[in-house]
């Protein structure tokens, strides 16, 4: 008994803690959107709507591809021509599951989403790691495939009048335009909700770091090939869903309704709408369907063959929207909007200052032997090198010395010919997340800040690291874990971003200077919670100020037990944080100890220090 | 700054041109098909414009568009790598960011390559359309075959994308009609099966490939 009230007690602790968040988080556009989801399921019962409803629907089913497609576009950056082919391959498994093999609406249904889905991830495993022109390019290609493959073997598609399905029924009710107008509006307003919830959170800031910086989200720990796969993949199930409930709503599977146009289309409807908002797609398809029935009215005035001016119309369509900075729709009235009202400033709790804490389990990191040749320069020569936890090691060396090289090999960003990496004595010879898993975890040489989030959201991808609850489906779902998971990433971000003196979380990244663009790669890495920190020129571009703030944030974070590791080439700098100094020419080690040791090594001098003076 | 989302900038204004251009001669056109008239009279030449060579009927005016296209390809890929101009487009196309840097006006380079491109497909298509009655959608599929070819050779050099061009359409020419001890696969693959190996070429790249990420 005592159990079970136990159980009873935290569900209804759980349960008023959901509603005193959602209840936070309710706005104004929170109830516009209820209305309008309510507003669109009532529709057909109040308004004389009846003969337009197989239209209704179909444009419903052709939105929700449209709002997967933008899964893959907007959230991810991956250019996708291939969702007219999805849509089809969903609406052909289920024609002839219907048709051929005789299935009943439900397990056709069933099968035809995860055919899709098959073929969803063959594409994305076959395209993950091209790049975007080339992805492109072999969507399309599949669009077209998929389209002469029906028009080809008509004995599959059913030739020119296409597969006609049997009656839809489900448990013995027939399937009427308005039940299919109800379940679309329902799967719809889903899928917007879910882009609309993932997107700021953790699986989606993976993805948009990923979309803007690919290595920097990879070297922060993120899932970037995983990611990417499972949000095509995600794009292409609903694409199915759409084509399996399409041809039952229309009765019919015909080939010419699917393929490179209809991807075109889709294509358009989500860049035209704005890739990067929930309801961008709808908004953009809205806007085409304008355009063809303007089209047309034109056409059947001047005899055209239907279609042939819709094309066109769209094409300029979105010439205009692209000439007009590419946004979409959406984007540039929200942006309009915005500018007309004062921004609401949201409160936001300051976290206490020194949030970061201690390193639990100090481990020095110790590199031998670790060589690396493109081709005929060596770039690494059996270079040994130990960061000891509390404190800071400084790498320095002429230009091309391998210093960037070495600082790569080490957080997994390339593989070295020879040479071991270890950390609390396990080797480290996996890709970036499993040594940022690890602890280990380092900045890029260049800024490579994620330009299109905050700066408390690029904080949030290193901190997204090590949850366990926060993946999309929990995500989606607001489970208790996978918000508590979200506070605890919160905390430590703006705790990253405080200690490292950046104290506006919600300015976007791209606003920052390029000093502080290094302070909040900084904090992103220190999101992760890293025990070795390898910073690639942290100085750069610092003025004189900004340099004492870096020197002395160094020194906290050593403190803290982390172990240090700076390339740097200000020897000025180098000589007020460093306890060690690794001197590299030519990719080997020539000299180490502290500085003062290093600058009267006579091979040092003779390589490079001579130049410039040292103590 | 971000590479994806100019891609699918890029994805989508040649696109949108693409369909934009194709409905106005859509409009324009509006016959199912066209039969152009042959400029060159090659009927005249062998038995109506057909000569036996080792046995197989071919016509002459193939020979035409081969020495055409192969001079094309040679001229296109001399202008690639022998003239200012085309070096600065190999340079954008590896770079462009530091094409920038380096102070090569990226922007009108690129519309001389985008006016080049269509000077060519145009060339291709005159030279092709007397073959066969056109159509407005001729050439979304005589593109898409140009595509397939420079995506088999990676975009790769105009002469080594005119060879992948002529091994896509022999490979088509053959899956239509060759006929091997009664096995034959017949014409309803001869648009597909190209493009399927292009797509499986693709794909095997992009697996061995080390994941971007990785690469320095």
């Amino acid at each position: 008994m005592s159990a079970a009230a136990g159980v009873f007690d935290e569900t209804r602790a759980e349960l008023s803690a959901a509603v005193r968040d959602a209840r936070a988080a309710w706005g104004w556009t929170t109830t516009l959107w209820l209305l309008a989801f309510a507003a669109a399921l009532v529709a057909p019962a109040v308004l004389p709507l009846t003969s337009r409803m197989p239209d209704l629907a179909e444009f419903v089913y052709l939105a929700l591809a449209a709002t997967g497609l933008a899964y893959a576009v907007g959230l991810a950056g991956i250019p996708s021509l291939g969702q007219g082919a999805f849509l089809g391959i969903g609406a052909f498994s289920e024609a002839l599951l219907r048709t051929r093999a005789g299935w009943p609406l439900l397990p056709s249904f069933v099968a035809a989403v995860a055919i899709t889905a098959g073929v969803g991830v063959l594409t994305g495993l076959a395209t993950g790691r091209l790049r975007s022109a080339f992805v492109a390019v072999s969507t399309w290609i599949l669009s077209w495939i998929f389209l002469l493959l029906l028009t080809s073997f008509p004995g599959i598609s059913g030739g020119a009048q296409g597969l006609v399905l049997p009656p839809a029924t489900v448990l013995g009710h027939a399937l009427t335009p308005t039940d299919h107008y109800v379940v679309g509006i329902t799967l719809l307003a889903v899928a917007v909700l879910a882009l609309a919830v993932i997107a700021p959170r953790s699986p989606g800031l993976g993805l948009a770091a990923a979309r803007d910086q690919r290595q920097a989200a990879s070297g922060l720990g993120v899932p970037v090939a995983r990611a990417r796969l499972g949000v095509f993949t995600a794009s292409a199930v609903i694409a199915g869903v759409a084509g399996a409930l399409t041809v039952e709503l229309v009765q019919v599977a015909d080939a010419s309704s699917y393929g490179p146009s209809v991807s075109f289309k889709l294509f358009v409807a989500v860049i035209l709408g704005g890739a990067r908002l929930p309801l961008g797609p709808v908004v953009g398809l809205l806007v085409i369907s304008a355009f063809s029935n303007a089209a047309a009215q034109i056409g059947g005035l001047r005899g055209l063959p239907p279609g042939r001016l819709e094309e066109m119309l769209t094409g300029y369509g979105m010439l205009l929207i692209l000439g007009l900075g590419g946004a979409g729709l959406l984007p540039a009235a929200r942006g309009w909007w915005r500018s007309r009202t004062p921004p609401r400033h949201v409160p936001r709790p300051t976290p206490p200052a020194r949030e970061v804490p201690h390193v639990e389990a100090p481990e020095p990191l110790r590199a031998r032997g670790l060589t690396k040749s493109f081709g005929s320069l060596v770039a690494l020569d059996h270079v040994d090198l130990e960061l000891v936890p509390g404190r800071v090691h400084a790498l320095i060396g002429p230009n091309g010395s391998g210093k960037t090289t070495a600082l790569k090999a080490l957080v997994g960003d390339l593989v070295p010919d020879a040479g071991t990496v270890r950390v609390d004595g396990t080797e480290l010879n996996g890709p970036p997340r499993a040594r940022v898993l690890q602890g280990v975890v380092g900045t890029q040489q260049a800024t490579a800040v994620f330009p299109e989030l905050t700066a408390l959201q690029n904080a949030l991808v290193g901190a997204g690291l090590r949850l366990e609850h926060e993946g999309p489906f929990r995500t989606f779902l607001r489970t208790p874990k996978a918000r508590a998971d979200e506070r605890l990433a919160e905390r430590k971000a703006l705790g990253a971003l405080q200690l490292v003196g950046l104290h506006d979380p919600d300015r976007p990244a791209s606003e920052l200077t390029a000093h502080e663009q290094r302070l909040l790669m900084l904090a992103s890495a220190l999101a992760t919670g890293p025990r070795v920190l390898l910073l690639d020129e942290p100085a750069a571009g610092g003025s004189a100020a900004e340099l004492d703030r870096l020197a002395e944030l160094l020194h906290e974070l050593r403190g803290r037990g982390l172990a240090l590791l700076v390339i740097e080439h200000n020897l000025r700098f180098v000589r007020r944080v460093a306890d060690e100094v690794t001197v590299l020419e030519a990719g080997r080690r020539i000299a180490s100890g502290t500085l003062a040791q290093v600058a009267s090594d006579d091979a040092v001098q003779m390589a490079y220090l001579g130049r410039q003076k040292l103590a | 700054m971000s590479s994806s989302g100019s891609t699918v900038g890029w994805v989508a204004s040649t696109l949108a041109i693409a369909f934009a251009l194709r409905g106005m001669i859509g409009a324009v056109f509006t016959r199912p098909a066209y039969v152009f008239p042959d400029p060159f009279h090659f009927d005249n030449v062998g038995r109506n414009g057909v000569v036996t060579i080792a046995g197989a009927s071919v016509q002459v005016r193939s020979f035409f568009v081969i020495g055409l296209a192969a001079a094309l390809a040679a001229l296109a890929g001399w202008t690639l790598e022998r003239t200012r101009r085309g070096r600065a487009l190999q340079a954008i196309s590896s770079d462009p960011e530091a094409a920038r840097f380096v102070g090569l006006p990226v922007e009108t380079l690129v519309a001389l390559a985008f006016g080049l491109v269509g000077g060519l497909a145009a060339l291709a298509a005159v030279a092709a359309a007397p073959s066969a009655p056109f159509t407005v959608d001729s050439g979304a599929l005589l593109g898409l075959k140009g595509l397939v070819a420079a995506l088999i050779v990676r975009f790769g050099s105009p002469w080594a994308a005119f060879a992948a061009g002529l091994g896509v359409g022999l490979a088509e020419a053959a899956i239509d009609n060759l006929r091997i001890g009664g096995f034959g696969l017949g014409p309803q693959y001869g648009e597909l099966i190209p493009l399927g190996i292009a797509v499986g070429v693709i794909a095997y790249r992009s697996l061995r490939a080390e994941p971007v990420a990785r690469t320095a």
